[in-house]
């Protein structure tokens, strides 16, 4: 053998070695799969919208940026928009239209229009993408301008007691004020919810960033694990008096701190006993 | 008593009564004169006509040629040398007596001469030649201990990557060519050595980045800039693994990383590099962002000469790119000077700045794993302007063979201004250090370093505010040969660092470490030491949107803390065969980390206990065939979250580097192999697609004296990966380029 062959011999071998170390992969590869639709806006665009886009979330509500996907910022000041988003197989518990404030961080319960597959606008519709050539169509979602949060100074404030003991699968108190009753002419969009506070204590103050308005409901919701949120979630609801079935509450201003609006978390009975088979 | 000692008890008489009014200062002031004076005291036979001199040249055996940066010691004192473009050396000043003397340098055999003679007042000629080693292995590092060792003499694991590592890759910047040392992997520009980092939102190190042995951690981020420094620039780059708190203080929790920057010479050289380079189209159609030929150019050039009685170093390079992605532009300039004089024989002085600034694009992360080159469409004009200046003085006064004083002043300025399309911001970070190291040989198996370290950081940002933090630290190490194969390091380190809104913390950080030489080709190692991280400004007093996520402060802050333990071995049983074997475990306590709260908001806290343990091997051997050379890594690592029982966030269980070269004639051929086994765990986007780093970089290089001309094809299969998530690393490039040493 003489001395080039040997080279080459050489490099050869190298080069071989290194293709099956390597294994020929080729590692990421675009996204394929996702789903698309189209989101019609109404009602005007806040002079303070910064970005809105589409999200979708594995767990509803999502409560940490882990546990949603998001799309591209849409076009502004537009009637309506066809998206698409591309992401890896998964079944999402959502998909919204989130509204982003100027100089603002983003925040996820900030919806302006959720996908509803039914007329029943309390129950988000899931979304499943099967394999990574699945694209899910027809995801199409009307977000409401109205329902934008500014940022605001205005909360809610109380106290929330326990009764009763905590059922094992329950992880989370949100609290969450109504616009509307629950009923087929309302929707989820009329909630605004507060911080999730971690379930386990006897008694504890709760602080709720709300834009003013007319609250008719304001409710304690225990979130339990692998559990959709629902009207069985409703484990206390506001009562000024404690013969009330239940009782407004009235944010006049954006700097209103309404204060003692205190509920009784009771594990012991259900305040909605004939609506507590699921769904809002 | 002499005159000598008459003049020095007159002048401590005069500077205590005159600058220090009142009783106790003066009590102590008067014993640090008195040390002072003691010192200079036994500093006199100096001065007198007791000592001689060695001049010396150091030339290849094979081929008679001279031996330009080879390391010269006398054994069982502080002194030393470094030849100079000739192979030449001098020390002064040397006691009358009869030395050993070792010499050493990488890819050659160390030799040792005994029984050189030095007389009172006349010059001593010595001629050494050196043996080209089969393999290349590391001689010399001077970070793991402060001083001067042997690689072997090491406790620690160090790596080490020279010139000749560094050159042939053709990237400019060094965190592209870290990653080919065994253990070292990085999650964006955070480099993480076995595993000690995670991703931190770039606030903050778990490594410590020093340049000609100076801390340059902005004061501000406290992350690492790897864009100070262009690898042409760089003489060797020293990794030592595992916590080195003991001598280095905060930040050096995972290891530090030490960049020895080029030596002016006497002789007049100038270096020329240019290289160019293009970018391939991505390997799918979704991912073809533009029609535009991507490219990149870099072009650097360095001068050095005698001036006067000083040798001088220039260097300015300017390097710019498209980017791959979509603004990953940039456009950058850099600026060096160095300037080493001979005060006389017993002192020299070099003062060193550097000047690094320009425009980067800034696109955070990904459009989407869809379009994986693109950015939000509301981010392509976002862009960061930056500078960084360092000044730093350091003087070397040799009093006698037994003791040696190091002086280091350093001034680091870190300016960024970020124009992105929701707000503007800008940061600027002043840090100002003063060491003080004493190097003392009581004989030649024990040694002691000590010494004190200070820091003042001034930031003002409108991420975090106006803010002044200031550390106040001293270290004692010594260095003793137990039995004629043993030697035991012990030392010690306290900081105390004190941040202007009222939070003050201290570390303890203690170390031990044993050598054994069981064999003259087997040294066995064993070292245990404390490390810490003060938390960085940006980490205590962001308040800012980031990402569109809001990070909100948390002042009190603790520091993260750490033991590492380490046993190894290296084993030289062939000609052609290195190998070096070592376990490590580290465990961590309070490491800050950066957590979302239910509201998507973040704050860093103390949160994670850790622990990391694993092995690492690494292997050179040159079988078979004249030129033909391996050099192997592998580290497998067990990353846990001891609080969570979890594996450890962005950290992978397997990393393997390998590169293989074969040289012929003028020609080196070169194959480059990394990998980084898949993310167990990632937090921020956990549902993202993640796969295991592959990079097969390759080279030839052809050598026409002066010129050399190298062709690289890097990432040669195109294989896509991340390591921060959402960002994908360089796609197949070719770079060709172009140096000659004139």
């Amino acid at each position: 053998m003489n001395k080039a062959t040997f080279h080459l011999f050489v490099l050869i071998f190298l080069f071989i070695s290194l293709l099956i170390s390597c294994g020929i992969d080729s590692g990421l590869e675009p996204t394929r799969s996702g789903f698309r639709g189209t989101v019609r806006f109404v009602n005007n665009w806040p002079d303070q919208t910064d970005q809105v886009m589409v999200v979708a979330a594995t767990k509803f509500l999502p409560t940490a940026i882990t546990e949603i996907v998001m799309g591209d910022p849409l076009p502004l000041l537009v009637d309506s928009i066809e998206y698409a988003i591309y992401t890896p197989p998964a079944k999402f518990a959502a998909v919204g239209v989130v509204w982003k404030e100027k100089n603002q961080p983003w925040d996820v319960t900030n919806i302006i229009g959720i996908y509803f597959p039914t007329e029943d606008h309390w129950t988000p519709g899931n979304v499943e993408i099967e394999n990574r050539n699945s694209m899910v169509d027809s995801i199409d979602i009307i977000a409401d301008l109205s329902k934008a949060k500014r940022k605001v100074a205005s909360t809610l404030e109380g106290k929330l007691n326990v009764r009763g003991t905590w059922p094992i699968a329950a992880q989370s108190v949100l609290v969450a004020a109504l616009t509307a009753l629950p009923s087929p002419k309302s929707s989820l969009l009329d909630v605004s919810f507060g911080i999730p506070i971690a379930a386990g204590f006897d008694s504890t103050t709760y602080t709720v960033s709300i834009q003013p308005g007319n609250y008719l409901l304001v409710t304690a919701l225990v979130i339990e694990e692998n559990a959709p949120i629902g009207m069985q979630s409703i484990r206390g609801i506001y009562k000024k008096k404690p013969t009330d079935f239940f009782s407004p509450v009235i944010v006049p201003t954006d700097t209103s701190h309404v204060k003692n609006i205190n509920i009784i978390v009771d594990f012991s009975s259900s305040p909605f006993p004939a609506l507590s088979d699921g769904g809002w | 008593m002499t005159r000598l000692q008459r003049g020095y008890r007159q002048i401590y008489k005069s500077i205590s009564r005159c600058a220090l009014p009142s009783l106790e200062n003066r009590k102590s002031a008067r014993q640090f004169l008195f040390i002072s004076a003691l010192i200079c005291f036994y500093g006199r036979p100096l001065l007198a006509q007791t000592t001689g001199n060695i001049d010396g040249i150091v030339v290849s055996e094979n081929s008679g040629e001279p031996m330009p940066g080879a390391n010269v010691m006398l054994i069982g004192t502080v002194l030393g040398a470094v030849t100079d473009l000739q192979g030449h050396f001098i020390l002064n000043h040397i006691p009358a007596g009869s030395y050993q003397m070792r010499v050493s340098m990488m890819g050659y055999k160390t030799i040792e001469k005994n029984a050189i003679q030095v007389k009172a007042g006349e010059t001593t000629s010595v001629s050494l030649k050196l043996v080209e080693t089969v393999i290349e292995t590391p001689e010399l590092v001077v970070t793991a201990n402060k001083t001067r060792q042997s690689i072997q003499d090491s406790p620690n694991s160090v790596g080490v990557m020279t010139s000749r590592d560094l050159q042939p890759r053709s990237e400019v910047y060094l965190d592209k060519l870290l990653e080919y040392a065994s253990g070292v992997n990085f999650i964006g520009s955070q480099v993480n050595i076995r595993g000690s980092s995670g991703f931190n939102y770039g606030a903050g190190s778990r490594v410590l980045l020093l340049v000609d042995g100076v801390p340059v951690m902005p004061g501000d981020s406290g992350d690492i800039k790897w864009d100070l420094i262009p690898s042409t620039q760089v003489e060797r780059v020293e990794i030592v693994k595992g916590a080195g708190s003991a001598l280095y203080g905060s930040n050096a929790l995972g290891g530090v990383v030490n960049i020895v920057t080029k030596e002016a010479s006497a002789k007049p050289a100038t270096n020329i590099r240019f290289s160019a380079g293009l970018y391939d189209r991505p390997r799918y159609p979704e991912w073809r962002w533009t029609d535009r030929l991507l490219h990149f150019d870099d072009l650097d050039v360095d001068h050095t000469r005698r001036l006067g009685r000083s040798e001088l170093f220039l260097a300015a390079g300017r390097h710019q790119s498209t980017g791959y992605a979509q603004t990953g532009n940039f456009q950058r300039m850099n600026a060096s000077a160095k300037i080493h004089t001979r005060l006389n024989g017993q002192q020299n002085i070099t003062i060193s700045s550097n000047y690094e600034g320009g425009d980067r694009g800034t696109g955070l992360m990904w459009r989407s794993q869809r379009y994986a080159l693109e950015v939000d469409p509301a981010a392509i004009s976002d862009y960061v302007t930056s500078n960084k200046f360092g000044l730093n003085a350091f003087h070397h006064w040799v009093a006698n063979k037994n003791f040696g004083l190091k002086t280091r002043l350093s001034y680091f300025r870190n300016y960024w201004k970020n124009y992105f399309h929701d707000n503007i911001t800008g940061s600027l970070a002043n840090r100002y250090g003063l060491e003080i190291q004493g190097d003392y040989q009581f004989s030649e198996g024990n040694a002691l370093t000590f010494g004190t370290e200070e820091s003042w950081d001034h930031v003002n940002s409108d991420l975090v505010g106006q803010h002044d933090q200031y550390v106040l630290s001293g270290y004692l190490q010594n260095e003793k040969r137990l039995l004629p194969t043993l030697s035991l390091t012990t030392g010690l380190r306290y900081d105390y660092q004190d941040v202007d809104v009222g939070f003050s913390d201290s570390e303890w950080s203690p170390k031990v470490g044993l050598v054994w030489h069981a064999q003259s080709n087997l040294v066995f190692r064993a070292s245990s030491g404390k490390g810490f991280r003060a938390a960085s400004m940006s980490e205590r007093f962001s308040d800012s949107i980031y990402s569109g996520l809001r990070i909100v402060p948390n002042v009190s802050l603790r520091s993260e803390t750490a033991w590492s333990h380490e046993i190894g071995f290296n084993y030289n049983p062939l000609r052609w065969l290195y190998l070096d074997v070592a376990g490590f475990m580290s465990d961590y306590w309070d490491l800050i980390e950066p957590q979302p709260d239910k509201k998507q908001t973040i704050q860093f806290i103390n949160v994670t206990r850790a622990r990391i343990s694993g092995a690492e091997v690494n292997l050179k051997a040159s079988p078979w065939l004249k030129g033909l050379s391996f050099d192997l890594g592998y580290t497998f690592m067990e990353p846990r979250d001891l609080d969570l029982d979890e594996v450890l966030a962005y950290r992978p269980k397997h990393l393997f580097t390998g590169t293989a070269i074969y040289s012929f004639g003028r020609v080196d051929i070169a194959v480059d192999y990394r990998y980084a086994s898949r993310l167990e765990l990632v937090k921020v986007y956990p549902q993202d697609d993640r796969v295991a780093q592959k990079t097969v970089n390759s080279r030839i290089v052809f050598r026409i004296n002066p010129w050399t001309i190298t062709a690289n094809a890097n990432n040669v299969f195109n294989h896509n990966h991340t390591q921060m998530e959402r960002t994908l690393l360089p796609i197949r490039h070719y770079v060709l380029t172009l140096s000659a040493s004139l």
